[in-house]
């Protein structure tokens, strides 16, 4: 399973020191806050450190019905040629999908990119919804289109969808059988799965995309399109990569601000949330949760391995560590859960898996054990929503 | 069949084009003779048209035979059995309408009854069997249509190692968009045992694809290694079968054939899966990964 940089807003040297630490394997460039003209200089930068990075767009597409409201927050995108506002119903005309496959192509083709990213709608509710025919009919013809272009490079399709989508399990089996049988598929599919923050707490572990029957369906999307041959990147997975690695993935992406750790569309809409800048956190494999610096450590004075014992570690020994730091140090801890437990066969991924949220949850116990009941409740309910997922898993994918 | 018209009444009617007919087989509302055609042996199949079935019903009859008949003429590759020199033709004999028609003559065997002698296969042959299902649902599929009938009756193991097998019987082939012949939306065609989950949906004809005939595949070449159906039990009613096959998860073949390569199994379970999306749609990279194994 590879990890990528999500990237967004205020990239500063992240990426290059990722790729230095060898704890990315590649990027995927916003379109929103990546220039046209500056992504041959980035690109040649990331080379110079990693001449086998794989380096993508994500055209983001998806914010097509957003651009017209007032309190939009689209960045760069209107800047880029393919961009345009589209209401629902003109996508409904196979034309418009045809012709917005194309002008992104044309456009994105010029670009030292690895792969090509193909744009697509956002599914909000339901796989059985009119923008899931339109979707549906983006994936149908990307191929098609692309190999209008004669580039040689690999076509992912992309799938960004609402994590209510998978929760009725007969709609999403319906559209897991549709994708999977294409005619003309593309190589792969770039998947975004979007789900609300639940209250103030910006950590994916408090989102609702953990949920026992989301990761379960985000793990099966991995799953059948794996079989099937697509190669499977996903997008702001941040810890749910290696749940989705042992189902198949071939790569997972997070970055440095919540918003690029767990996808939502709320991201493209003004809010009135004060400036504030986030508390710089610890990622915990132990935990498999983010901790803040005192919380760090006082905890590990009490149980030492919530420390990962890796090299990003003594950036946290001194004091808070520099805000740059913190995603060199969330890769690395990615990256090293990737590689403790995704294995060749499945079956031993995921009891990989099993084990891993079972020292969590010991942990979570031992913590309360001493006095630290860190967030006891809400923990416990993560722990059982990644537990469940699994078996879950194991049940649709009748593993 | 009902009213098997006698052989001495049907190779009169035949006189001149067919010789020394001989009775081979039944069922349903088919009959099989084999006969010669210009010293050419062929199957001459005699279907029954009832007289007291409504005419819608034998409208479906005939459009059945017609629809085997148009099927077999574009599928032609070893894989399936071929036409034979007779075309169809209807004729009555004691007042009783049939229609008649020949196929190519099959020196073989079908798997059913090389179950019933307890034959275990080996791998080179399971291979050979699962080549040959996997290029005719190929086959199918570039004609739009689904075979739905697959079985060990319907595959027969040929003693030619160039033709190792054949697929028969797509009376009941389905062409994706085209019309249903029959008006039964609640009418289910195929052999319980052998149909894919996706047939018990309600919406099975709008969402039904090749798949389910790769699953019917799946458990014929499970069935054939093993010698035990991977879903039904003996004795038990439709009914415990219909949830099986919607419920019960098969036993992996290893486990009944740990003598053959875990590769080879994991193909044929994956291909038993419940969900279409499970079972591998890429015929041509699954052909690919089964010869590998030869």
């Amino acid at each position: 399973m590879k990890l990528f940089a999500q990237h967004g807003y205020s990239p500063g040297d992240k990426i290059i020191n990722g790729f230095k630490d060898n704890t990315i394997d590649g990027v995927i460039f916003s379109a929103r806050y990546e220039k046209m003209e500056k992504i041959l200089g980035d690109a040649k930068d990331i080379n110079s450190v990693s001449a086998d990075a794989e380096i993508l767009l994500d055209p983001e597409f998806y914010t097509c019905f957003y651009a017209h409201q007032p309190d939009a927050k689209l960045g760069g995108l209107n800047e880029w040629p393919y961009f345009s506002t589209h209401r629902r119903g003109q996508l409904e005309s196979s034309e418009t999908v045809e012709k917005i496959l194309a002008d992104t192509f044309d456009t994105v083709v010029k670009l030292p990119l690895t792969s090509i990213i193909a744009p697509n709608i956002f599914i909000p509710r339901s796989f059985n919804s009119i923008e899931a025919v339109i979707a549906k009919n983006f994936i149908r013809k990307t191929q098609q289109l692309f190999k209008k272009t004669g580039d040689k490079r690999s076509v992912f399709a992309t799938l960004a969808i609402d994590r209510d989508t998978l929760l009725d399990q007969t709609e999403f089996e319906e559209f897991l059988n549709d994708i999977t049988a294409l005619d003309n598929p593309p190589d792969g599919f770039y998947i975004i799965v979007g789900g609300g923050i639940t209250d103030d707490q910006t950590e994916i572990s408090r989102s609702e995309i953990i949920h026992a029957d989301v990761i379960a369906g985000w793990m099966m999307l991995n799953y059948t399109l794996s079989i099937n041959g697509f190669k499977v990147i996903n997008g702001f997975s941040d810890i749910l990569t290696p749940f989705l690695g042992c189902a198949g993935g071939y790569a997972g992406a997070t970055g440095w601000w919540s918003n690029l750790r767990m996808f939502s569309m709320s991201r493209y809409i003004s809010t009135v949330s004060g400036g504030r800048l986030p508390t710089i956190r610890y990622l915990s494999n132990a935990l498999l949760n983010r901790i803040t610096h005192g919380e760090r450590r006082a905890f590990i004075k009490l149980i030492p391995e919530i420390n990962n014992g890796l090299p990003r570690d003594s950036d946290y020994e001194v004091g808070e560590p520099d805000r740059k730091v913190e995603v060199l140090q969330s890769w690395e801890a990615i990256s090293h859960l990737n590689i403790e437990n995704i294995v060749s066969d499945m079956g031993e991924s995921l009891q990989s898996l099993e084990k891993m949220v079972n020292r969590a949850e010991i942990t979570y116990t031992n913590l309360a054990g001493y006095g630290l009941p860190f967030n006891r409740e809400a923990n416990r309910e993560y722990m059982e929503a990644l537990m469940e997922s699994i078996q879950a898993f194991r049940r649709n994918a009748e593993i | 069949m009902e009213y098997l018209p006698a052989l001495e009444q049907l190779q009169n009617l035949l006189k001149g084009k067919v010789d020394s007919l001989s009775y081979l087989d039944q069922g349903g509302f088919k009959a099989v003779y084999k006969g010669y055609v210009q010293e050419r042996p062929e199957a001459i199949k005699v279907v029954y048209l009832p007289a007291d079935i409504d005419e819608e019903d034998r409208i479906e009859l005939i459009g059945r035979v017609k629809r085997e008949i148009e099927t077999l003429g574009k599928c032609k590759s070893p894989e399936f059995v071929q036409l034979g020199s007779l075309p169809p033709e209807s004729i009555n004999i004691n007042g009783i309408d049939y229609i008649i028609y020949s196929e190519e003559y099959l020196d073989g065997e079908n798997l059913r009854s090389k179950l019933s002698e307890n034959y275990k296969p080996d791998l080179s042959e399971l291979i050979q069997l699962t080549k040959t299902l996997l290029k005719a649902i190929k086959l199918l599929k570039e004609n739009d249509l689904i075979h739905r009938d697959i079985k060990p009756d319907n595959a027969i193991k040929l003693k030619s190692p160039k033709r190792p097998f054949v697929i028969l019987d797509l009376g009941i082939a389905f062409k994706i968009h085209g019309t249903a012949l029959t008006r039964n939306s609640m009418f289910r065609p195929g052999t319980l045992p052998y149909m894919a989950p996706e047939m018990f949906n309600p919406r099975f004809r709008e969402n039904i694809d090749y798949r389910s005939d790769m699953y019917s595949a799946g458990i014929t070449v499970y069935e054939y290694a093993s010698g035990v159906h991977p879903i039904r039990k003996r004795g038990e009613d439709a009914y415990t079968t219909m949830y099986r096959i919607l419920k019960t998860r098969p036993q992996p073949l290893s486990t009944l054939r740990p003598d053959l390569p875990s590769d080879f199994c994991k193909i044929i379970d994956q291909l038993v899966k419940k969900l279409p999306a499970l079972r591998p749609a890429s015929i041509q990279k699954l052909l690919k990964k089964v010869k590998e194994l030869s």
